[in-house]
């Protein structure tokens, strides 16, 4: 089969024509990072672009459940209901391979007139990454995703109302690389990665991971756009699979006792091809960009939690030794802080931000992580020492991330530094969209003192994230 | 007055602790009820039974601390659902009334405080919320039981809010919503979703105590 995608050729009814395509799924994603979009024909695709077919501007104004946003507003938004445009990029256009008369184009938001709209989270990160390309950088990126496979088709975990259900493995024991567990888990994966490869989306490599019917998938650095691109569809083709075999597959960050799933993020910068975080002449191999760039993530952590653990059910991962982060630190090797540093090669040279929570909106969760380096190098940022031992469990003198919808908030309300190159208007509506979700969650069943997630979390999030 | 109780929330406070906390605020304004209050002595429980929604009031003296939960402190628990707090006639239940009626009888006065005037709820709805981004530029509000009109800001009126005296004041103080008493058909509006939106995001603050209405 013919897996070229559309993008390097100019010719796109020649393209379509050769894949036999006749109808077009448009993706875009809205902030919670839901992928919403429409399946068009051929024609309809065609004859709508440049500019894409339009949508309802409350498909980037309304919460996961679906729910308008009526209590906040954002200038992007027409004051009587009026039509925004999913404009296709379509470098992204690909065919399905699976469905043989499809194909896929991810987009961003624009008004229909084409001009953009800041809030889209595609356009504000393909914004950020041209500011650091405008600095004389180009940055990779990846993403390691985890999520948990269960036996239970959607409907039956449905029923169930998503509590017992049996994961894919051999054990119940909270193991990890277990080529046991894994292999009960090869069907799957291997519909997964080849449905990967049709599409082009590098991987890497996955595994079994902590919690019983968890797995890893690990995507090979790209650039930022396309790697959160690359996330949106793979969540995707895991979610279609799962329903093709009867089986279901979670993002929710904390579905489950015990393990949590988390989005760990790498990233790069290079100069003219060569290591920017790398300097050979320092003792300890770290170039002033990559101080500087930490310092910035460091001081913006804090805020930067509202974007990488979004839900209610996310911050619930934020405990101590349970493999996320808890603290705003950082270490060469250190797997126990939020920033783990890479610097023993030019080669190798990237940091792992292991905040991040499998719920994240990537685009959303790559930009702040980019805004706090960008921050970093603007203000000449110096990061706090190094931590070189374990960070967890530390005093209570070392200050906690904060782990509330109202404290992350709060912290992400008093961060200038991210506000200057997320904007003030795109990062307060997000505020908004937290509190509205914050309130919901205890208005509608969610009970502030209980370890184990609400069934609002579960009818929110199991199947939509 | 108001300015002379000290309010200890907990910290992080969520909906219900901060919903109770407005609504003690605007009774304690009128005079008659802060003596009221100050007349109590002991704590009490409300619980939700619709949700897990619950919190617990201890008053002494000008003190009042209001946290979520239920305490076992609590002389008398109120059960009720929520959404029908504002409903004439709705009698929730209450727990430990017959072992302290009087702390009962009070309490019941304290939270169902009578209605303020819904043209002063308007003139401090839109002090307090005029300069919030968005705002219409000018507002009117009419009173459909008592046929009066009120119009604030300048300039050609942008959004026109209709609904009964005492469902206005519900709204205008934050013990409602503006969008839903709008799509339960209380309230009536005449203007953009922008300004419906802003003018809601309003009410939410002040029912979660963001803005005053001293």
């Amino acid at each position: 089969m013919n897996n070229q995608p559309f993008r390097g050729e100019i010719n796109l009814e020649a393209w379509l024509d050769r894949h036999h395509i006749d109808v077009i799924r448009t993706q875009a994603t809205n902030l919670e990072g839901v992928s919403i979009g429409k399946y068009c024909n051929r024609g309809k695709f065609t004859k709508t672009l440049p500019g894409g077919h339009n949508v309802a501007d409350i498909a980037l104004a309304m919460d996961i459940a679906g729910t308008p946003h009526l209590t906040f507003w954002h200038s992007f938004r027409h004051e009587t209901l009026g039509d925004i445009a999913l404009r296709p990029d379509l470098d992204t256009l690909v065919p399905d391979g699976t469905d043989l008369n499809l194909g896929h184009c991810i987009g961003d938001f624009v008004q229909v007139d084409g001009s953009p709209i800041n809030l889209c989270p595609r356009t504000n990160l393909n914004r950020l990454v041209g500011e650091i390309y405008d600095m004389g950088y180009e940055v990779k990126a990846s993403c390691e995703l985890e999520f948990y496979l269960f036996r239970d088709s959607f409907a039956d975990a449905r029923r169930k109302k998503y509590q017992n259900l049996q994961p894919i493995g051999a054990s119940k024991l909270q193991t990890v690389y277990l080529l046991r567990n894994a292999f009960h888990a090869r069907t799957f994966m291997a519909e997964v990665t080849r449905r990967l490869n049709y599409l082009g989306i590098g991987w890497e490599a996955w595994n079994d991971e902590n919690g019983s019917g968890q797995i890893e998938l690990n995507l090979t650095p790209s650039d930022p756009v396309n790697i959160a691109d690359a996330v949106v569809r793979t969540k995707q083709i895991i979610y279609e699979v799962a329903v093709d075999q009867g089986m279901s597959a979670t993002f929710m960050a904390h579905p489950v006792r015990g393990y949590s799933s988390g989005m760990h993020i790498h990233h790069s910068l290079t100069r003219e091809g060569e290591a920017a975080f790398y300097d050979v002449d320092k003792p300890d191999n770290r170039s002033d960009l990559l101080r500087h760039w930490v310092g910035g993530m460091i001081e913006t952590m804090p805020g930067a939690v509202s974007y990488l653990c979004p839900t209610v059910n996310s911050l619930r991962r934020l405990t101590e030794f349970s493999a996320p982060p808890t603290t705003a630190t950082w270490g060469e090797e250190n797997k126990s802080c939020a920033l783990r540093l890479i610097t023993r090669s030019a080669g190798l040279s990237r940091i792992e931000h292991r905040l991040g929570a499998a719920d994240l909106n990537p685009y959303l969760g790559l930009g702040v992580i980019l805004a706090g380096g960008i921050s970093g190098v603007r203000h000449s940022i110096e990061p706090p020492e190094e931590l070189a031992q374990i960070g967890w469990g530390l005093p209570e003198s070392f200050e906690r991330l904060p782990r509330t919808v109202n404290s992350t908030s709060a912290a992400l309300q008093n961060d200038a530094y991210l506000k200057e190159v997320l904007g003030t208007e795109e990062v307060e509506y997000w505020i908004k969209t937290r509190k509205l979700a914050w309130l919901s969650f205890h208005t509608e069943g969610g009970d502030p003192d209980s370890k184990k997630p609400a069934q609002w979390e579960y009818d929110r999030y199991f199947e939509i994230v | 007055m108001t300015t002379d109780f000290v309010f200890k929330l907990e910290t992080d406070p969520v909906p219900i602790v901060l919903s109770l906390y407005t609504t003690l605020k605007h009774a304690l304004s009128n005079p008659a009820y802060a003596a009221l209050a100050r007349s109590i002595d002991g704590c009490f429980s409300i619980a939700s039974t619709r949700d897990p929604q619950s919190a617990t009031i201890t008053l002494k003296g000008n003190q009042i601390d209001i946290h979520h939960g239920v305490s076992d402190k609590a002389k008398i628990t109120i059960n009720l659902d929520l959404s029908r707090m504002s409903e004439e006639g709705y009698r929730p239940s209450v727990k430990g009334l017959l072992r302290h009626p009087f702390f009962a009888y009070r309490v019941g006065r304290l939270l169902n405080f009578p209605a303020t005037s819904w043209a002063d709820d308007a003139k401090r709805f839109w002090d307090s919320t005029q300069f919030l981004p968005y705002m219409p530029k000018a507002i009117k509000f009419t009173s459909t039981d008592k046929q009066q009109h009120l119009s604030f800001g300048n300039g050609p009126t942008d959004v026109e809010i209709c609904g009964k005296s005492k469902v206005l004041s519900s709204m205008l103080t934050g013990s409602s919503i503006l969008v839903e008493d709008i799509i339960a058909g209380r309230i009536q509006i005449i203007g953009s979703l922008k300004h419906l939106s802003v003018l809601s995001e309003a009410t939410l603050k002040m029912k979660l105590g963001e803005l005053g209405h001293e």
